[in-house]
């Protein structure tokens, strides 16, 4: 549910750019949302939906790219992205180490007209 | 026309966070972050650990709705300011600015009770110097698996309800086998809020912490 805050927080910006450089509206918006962030991005384009009627944001094309943490295996030492059931290693099931962690979200860029 | 913004969602949080930050170190704060399941003990664990430390303290309450818990922490003569967030499922560093203009305290630590949820709060920095993750064995051996987000960012895990352990099927390895595998460095403590384990040693290391923070 914090991604009703996050997509209020996302318009703001967004409308702030495009208030700034005169533009018209937005038609699409490119977010980058780490693995570790604990944010839902079908959640978070929901609640912009709700939210951006009437604004000049209103319609536009949300696309998500998720970054993917990094973990190295304590015991077989392989790298290993984490799967969707498990931070474990997938190859042997021991613990691992995290050495490349994605914790934000971010606005990559806008489409603007 | 594509623009490249590349900009922090939670910029706006962030900045007041920061802001918070520096105000409360001028005057030699240390504000700490609880972040628990609903149950998982976070209202015994404020109030034990205060019963431990010498230094002055004050608490945040949040919570949906009610003052349960605000209630509890003023019974014990400890200053208190409760937010209630109305729905909103975590706090945000805006409502942690309007509640310490309330707490006019010097040389103090300050809890914050985050709302009970796991999930939401670990996305929102208060200006806390520090998360502590409260998990309870009561809840299982599962949480880091299933709520990485706030074990990755807590600096601090305690694990709670100790003393209930071996009524339950709590599997401490692969507790900390997840735990480790998100947050290497990160500090833990096994306590039990009701009968006091532990939590001599956290205190301890809570006053060394806040020391620390006065040398800088």
């Amino acid at each position: 549910m914090h991604e009703l805050s996050i997509a209020a927080n996302i318009l703001d910006i967004v409308l702030n750019e495009i208030s700034s450089g005169n533009y018209k509206r937005i038609t699409g918006l490119d977010i980058i949302i780490g693995d570790l962030s604990g944010v839902v991005g079908d959640n978070v384009k929901y609640y912009f939906e709700m939210l951006s009627r009437d604004t000049p944001a209103w319609d536009a094309t949300m696309t998500f790219e998720y970054k993917k943490s990094k973990f190295r295996c304590n015991s077989c030492e392989k790298i290993y992205e984490r799967d969707s059931f498990s931070i474990l290693c997938p190859y042997c099931n021991s613990g691992g180490t995290v050495v490349e962690s994605y914790t934000s979200l971010y606005i990559e860029s806008i489409e603007v007209e | 026309m594509e623009i490249k913004i590349v900009k922090d969602v939670l910029e706006a949080n962030n900045y007041i966070a920061k802001t918070i930050n520096e105000d409360l170190t001028k005057r030699n704060i240390m504000m700490i972050n609880i972040i628990g399941s609903p149950g998982a003990g976070k209202t015994s664990f404020i109030l034990k650990t205060i019963e431990h430390l010498e230094v002055k303290c004050a608490v945040i309450e949040g919570d949906i709705t009610s003052d349960i818990d605000s209630r509890k922490v003023a019974a014990y003569g400890i200053p208190v300011v409760q937010i209630n967030t109305g729905g909103s499922c975590h706090l945000n560093a805006n409502m942690i600015d309007a509640a310490l203009k309330v707490i006019p305290l010097e040389n103090a630590i300050i809890f914050v009770e985050n709302v009970g949820n796991l999930v939401c709060p670990a996305s929102f920095d208060i200006g806390e110097d520090f998360k502590v993750a409260l998990s309870s064995v009561t809840e299982g051996d599962d949480k880091p698996y299933k709520y990485p987000a706030i074990f990755k960012k807590a600096m601090v895990t305690v694990l709670n309800k100790i003393d209930l352990v071996r009524y339950v099927d709590f599997d401490r390895d692969y507790f900390y086998k997840g735990l480790k595998t998100l947050n290497p460095n990160g500090i833990t403590f096994e306590v039990s809020s009701v009968l006091g384990d532990g939590i001599r040693e956290w205190s301890e290391w809570l006053e060394n912490q806040l020391m620390q923070k006065y040398k800088k």
